[in-house]
């Protein structure tokens, strides 16, 4: 049986039907009301319009990097002297034994990925800086697991973080979220004078890292190169994938439109792919 | 000792950021104001780590703390509210409501137009309970219940202050759409 309800009870209850917070059966009267008295309608719309148009205008924003590390800086002396800063891991949450076997294993996948990917002699612990985007992920992603290097914007909000590296970049960067791990933040870095996009995804302390680059640029004959083996593997299926390659991490690099991404974990290449494959790849 | 309460910091409260640093930002609609606030904010819940109860709703705690901050520091400062004239209002609310025969029309019209900065000056004005329940609820969809938690108040406290905080923002954003002219109202 309908409730009838008078003009006022209507515009006491509609802030509450709006929330989602009514009793179905007030609801109904409410909606009953509605359907016979306009002015109410209009207030209702009048409602929606309003708390529509905050929403549009107030987007949530990213509080800016600077602020961040300066809040982050001012924290940490307190514990300085006890312990040394563990710097982005610490904020990931991995855990103090896991620094080590992650700096163990960047070396181990620095070492194989200068025996596999280039067969150039170079550094004890490193992939050469010689322009090859593999080595540079690897050298990124060894840094991102002992802190080195860090986020520039903590987000886990894809929009934010797309905004920010767009506002920076001269190419778009690809947001699809990965399926099992969640988004932690972002940076960028320099070299050869062209950006590369850096995003860091994380689940339970393992890490995938992600970076972007403009393949136009790589492809025109800068300093910075995709590796032939690699090239040959994206023309030929679109993905190039590290099997049986590296021991201790996974990689794959694939192309969207003119965006070279490359992906590595430190998890088995059909779970990294599992999670690549959610994404806009396909 | 110190390590343990550093990494318990950094796991359970500088996750909650940006959430303080955006209702910062739109308490003082400055970010250098907000960046302060949050600082100041996220050292003394260091400072304080071991009061914080383990367990209980962190995000409330720094939010209470940031509040306190707020207070003290910017309400001496707050601007007079800005006036609307209520006569014109009503008179301009009665004729859209006697005119207006599409919903769906009227709102695009009406608040289709708005600027950011109009938007942001709205709820500027809104006095200091609204804006916070307002912010919480309508930008940051925090529930009844958790908004209740942060201003620690009872529901029904929140619920009213929202209802009537929205009609505040609602009728300032309906006074600039008229002033701005994009609904026939009585003129200024």
């Amino acid at each position: 049986m309908d409730i009838d309800i008078t003009c006022i009870e209507a515009l006491e209850y509609l802030d509450d039907s709006i929330d989602g917070r009514l009793d179905p059966s007030l609801k109904s009267a409410l909606d009953a009301h509605l359907s016979k008295c306009r002015p109410c309608r209009t207030e209702k719309s009048l409602s929606l319009g309003a708390r529509a148009s905050v929403r549009r205008h107030m987007k949530r924003v990213a509080i800016p990097p600077a602020v961040r590390s300066n809040i982050l800086d001012s924290i940490r002396p307190a514990a300085a002297t006890s312990r040394p800063s563990t710097g982005l891991a610490g904020l990931l949450g991995i855990s103090g034994w896991r620094i080590p076997l992650a700096f163990g294993g960047a070396l181990a996948i620095a070492l194989i990925a200068l025996f596999v990917v280039n067969n150039k002699p170079g550094h004890s612990h490193a992939s050469p800086a010689d322009g090859s985007v593999v080595h540079e992920a690897l050298n990124h992603f060894d840094e991102v697991l002992d802190g080195r290097l860090k986020p520039d914007i903590r987000s886990d909000n894809p929009l934010v973080v797309q905004k920010y590296l767009e506002e920076r970049l001269h190419f778009p960067v690809r947001m699809a979220p990965m399926r099992q791990f969640n988004l932690v933040g972002a940076n960028l870095t320099t070299a050869d004078n062209e950006t590369t996009a850096n995003l860091i995804y994380e689940r339970d302390g393992q890490i995938v890292f992600m970076s972007q680059y403009d393949a136009r640029r790589l492809l025109h004959g800068t300093h910075r190169y995709i590796p032939e083996p690699v090239l040959r593997a994206l023309k030929a299926s679109g993905m190039y994938t590290s099997t049986g390659k590296l021991v201790d991490c996974t990689m794959a690099m694939w192309l969207i439109d003119s965006t070279l991404c490359t992906a590595i974990a430190d998890i088995k290449q059909d779970q990294l792919l599992a999670n690549i494959t959610e994404t806009d790849t396909r | 000792m110190d390590l343990q309460k550093n990494k318990e910091f950094e796991q359970e409260a500088v996750p909650h950021m940006d959430i303080l640093y955006n209702y910062a930002l739109r308490m003082t609609s400055s970010p250098d104001d907000a960046a302060d606030l949050v600082q100041e904010t996220f050292l003394k819940a260091f400072r304080f780590w071991d009061k914080y109860e383990k367990g209980t709703n962190i995000r409330a705690w720094l939010f209470r703390i940031l509040k306190n901050s707020f207070i003290n520091k910017y309400r001496k400062e707050t601007k007079e509210p800005e006036t609307v004239d209520y006569n014109d209002i009503q008179n301009f609310y009665n004729t859209i409501k006697a005119d207006w025969a599409d919903a769906n029309d009227l709102q695009d019209k009406i608040f289709g137009g708005l600027l950011e900065d109009d938007v942001a000056r709205a709820l500027e004005t809104l006095p200091e309970e609204f804006r916070t329940v307002v912010i919480l609820c309508d930008i940051e969809g925090l529930s009844y219940e958790e908004i209740a938690e942060f201003v620690d108040c009872p529901i029904g406290t929140v619920r009213s202050r929202l209802h009537r905080g929205r009609k505040i923002l609602r009728d300032m954003l309906l006074d600039y759409a008229r002033r701005h002219g994009f609904v026939d109202g009585p003129g200024d």
